[in-house]
């Protein structure tokens, strides 16, 4: 199959001209984040897509990363290529070690190690004042220029392509059949031949190093690093928006990372939604409005009379509250609720979306962009969802 | 030189003693089936011999060498191949790439040249994949290639696990009730099937079977379990014929 040029320019359009046009300049801080969140993306489906493990400390690998690059960079002077080198090969060994414990210990147990890594890297890692500045952080210059971001973020998409061609070709050599077959079913593999612990190390070690390189890019775009940039809660919205995008799905994963990156520009754009969100008397109807309408939308897809019922009914709800009838009563009981920051916005719908992705769309984003990618590959476009393992997330084992 | 030997072999599941004192050898070129009832330890000392589960005592040894702690990826290299009872391929993997994934072994190139894309793994890859074509061309498999493994019906399934087995290149085969769910046609050209592949690829073979006619038809020797140990051991006829084997498989009402 010889990839159709046509849409493939424009996909470069959209991706390298379009931000130009749309955006200002200030912006391309937000829109580096995006392509460093869609290597985060891309390195834990390394991990969870196609090894079959989980990370829930994955904040600690992105935060390892930043740091090395932040130190290597302003303590040791070295060029920002080599801050980013270092940070791969650290991120690439020390998810190593946590991958040694993986083939000790596995499942929900495996989990809440990954979990307390994580946790243990914020608040005592990132604590170790000699490399990390302890609670002061580190600087990291941007490599471009202070508040530079419009080329910043081409050198990001540079390194999300450097990640997307390692994937590709490691999905397409022996060692992506390898992970796949252990993930299936590891006594099959090791009697095919396939050292089974040996390619769950590698695949560590390609999520971390993928993950390091994101630290990098991170720490140089921030500017500064702090340890409290690493928290759980981070690490959680990492899984969220992969599982999200579809495990095993490259084109998914990165466009789902990316949009969830963006939801703090997202809502500044939409005219009036930050003052909303700042005022719950108005937040939870909309919440409650775009939860209605989803449900609608997936009752008539679906056929689902009780959807559509409640969807309605939610829908009639909140348009009420939010009309200027007012729903007399309601109003000052709402306004006794805590205003809602936007990026716990994302805690609360990608938990929603990862409910319906494992309900009624297992393989996420990727499996709903699947036709077009075909079709962009250069096969026919059709809606049918092809062979294929992305419909397997849901036996993703912990 | 026997191919495989197994020496002394015991294993023991908490009370369960699951298989006791048993020796078995398969020399160069021979067939040598397992039967016994359910329950008989037959998998479980199948999963001794391919390194699954250390044996509590005894010995394995390959050609000769001592293979005992040996892990199962290493004694697939050195020419063991084995199917399991319940079809063990890559299910969400489509037929070729299970031949693909086979070939792990023989691909010849290193994982990181591999993830790179060096030029030599792109040049490896095309030979592994002619090679599975010609392999699933030789068992007639060609028109499945591009299915979804799991998906096929079991008859299917369990001719694509052999495929796999073969593109492991094995010296020896151990096949886990390889016509299970065939009727007795399919049986009888499974044994013509096996016989024709030793013959063009020197294998010898190690198989459980409870088909007795496949097992009189193919097998050079025949080994009999019941609660973990070995009840009889002998040429197929005479096997077949002991008294404690049907006693053991028709229960004392037959005896
Ligand atoms: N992992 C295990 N843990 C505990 N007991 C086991 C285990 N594997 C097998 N056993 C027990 O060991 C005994 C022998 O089992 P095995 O599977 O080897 O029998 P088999 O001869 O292959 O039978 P079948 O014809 O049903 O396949 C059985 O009693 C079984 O319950
Ligand atoms: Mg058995």
């Amino acid at each position: 199959m010889t990839p159709r040029v046509a849409p493939l320019l424009a996909l470069a359009a959209v991706v390298l001209v379009l931000p130009r046009l749309v955006f200002d300049s200030a912006d391309f801080a937000l829109l580096s984040l995006a392509v460093v969140y869609a290597i985060v993306g891309l390195s834990l489906n390394v991990l969870i897509g196609y090894a079959g493990t989980i990370s829930l400390g994955h904040q600690a690998f992105v935060g390892i990363g930043a740091f090395t690059s932040a130190y290597v960079v302003t303590e040791l002077r070295q060029p920002f290529i080599v801050g980013v080198l270092a940070a791969a090969a650290l991120g690439g060994a020390q998810a190593m070690i946590l991958g040694g414990l993986a083939l000790r210990v596995t499942g929900l147990y495996f989990a809440l190690v990954t979990l307390s890594y994580g946790v243990f890297a914020q608040d005592t890692l990132f604590g170790i004042k000699a490399i990390t500045g302890g609670g002061a952080g580190r600087a990291a210059p941007t490599p471009t220029g202070d508040g530079n971001f419009v080329p910043y973020y081409y050198i990001c998409l540079a390194f999300l392509g450097l990640v997307l061609w390692l994937d590709w070709r490691m999905m397409r050599s022996k060692t992506g059949r390898a992970l796949t077959a252990l993930r299936q079913d590891p006594r099959v593999a090791a009697s095919l031949g396939i050292p089974v612990k040996a390619y769950l190390l590698l695949g560590f070690a390609v999520s971390g190093v993928f993950a390091g390189i994101a630290g990098a890019l991170f720490a140089h775009g921030n500017g500064f690093v702090v340890s409290n940039d690493f928290s759980l809660q981070l690490g959680i919205l990492f899984v969220l928006m992969t599982v999200v995008g579809g495990l095993r799905s490259r084109t998914g994963i990165v466009v789902s990372a990316a949009l969830t990156a963006v939801v703090p520009l997202i809502i500044r754009e939409i005219p009036g939604l930050e003052s909303a969100l700042a005022r719950p008397e108005r937040t939870v109807p909309v919440v409650v409005l775009v939860a209605g309408l989803v449900a609608v939308g997936v009752g008539v897809l679906r056929g689902g009379r009780a959807a559509q019922v409640v969807g309605v009914a939610m829908v009639a709800l909140s348009a009420a509250v939010l009309s200027p009838l007012h729903v007399p009563g309601v109003e000052p009981q709402l306004e006794q609720l805590p205003a809602l920051d936007p990026s716990m916005l994302r805690l609360i719908v990608l938990p929603a979306l990862v409910v319906m992705t494992l309900r009624t769309a297992p393989g996420g984003l990727g499996q709903q962009l699947r036709p077009v990618v075909r079709w962009v590959c250069g096969g026919r476009f059709s809606l049918d969802a092809g062979p294929g393992d992305l419909r397997e997330v849901v036996d993703a084992r912990a | 030189m026997p191919v495989l030997e197994a020496d002394g072999i015991s294993v023991r599941f908490g009370g369960v003693q699951a298989v006791r004192d048993v020796s078995v050898h398969v020399g160069e070129w021979e067939v040598v089936g397992i039967i016994g009832p359910n329950g008989a330890g037959k998998t479980t000392l199948f999963n001794v011999l391919t390194g699954f589960q250390r044996p509590n005592t005894g010995r394995v040894r390959f050609e000769g060498d001592d293979i005992t702690g040996e892990p199962v990826h290493r004694r697939a290299a050195l020419g063991m191949g084995r199917t399991f009872q319940n079809v063990g391929l890559v299910k969400a993997a489509t037929v070729l790439d299970n031949l693909l994934t086979a070939q792990h072994m023989a691909v010849g190139y290193g994982a990181v040249a591999g993830i790179v894309g060096s030029s030599l793994a792109f040049e490896r890859e095309r030979a592994v994949r002619d090679e599975a074509a010609r392999l699933l061309e030789l068992l007639g498999l060609l028109p499945v290639a591009d299915l979804v493994a799991g998906r096929l019906p079991y008859g299917l399934r369990k001719q694509v696990e052999l495929a796999t087995v073969l593109a492991t290149h094995p010296k020896v085969l151990l096949l886990d009730e390889p016509t299970s769910g065939m009727g007795p046609e399919e049986a009888e050209a499974f044994g013509e099937r096996l016989l024709a592949l030793r013959r063009e690829l020197g294998l010898s073979v190690l198989m459980i079977e409870h088909h007795v006619p496949l097992v009189a038809a193919v097998c050079d020797y025949v080994y009999c379990m019941n609660f973990g140990e070995l009840l009889v051991e002998g040429k197929p006829d005479d096997v077949r014929s002991h008294p404690e084997v049907v006693r053991a498989y028709l229960g004392d009402e037959a005896a």
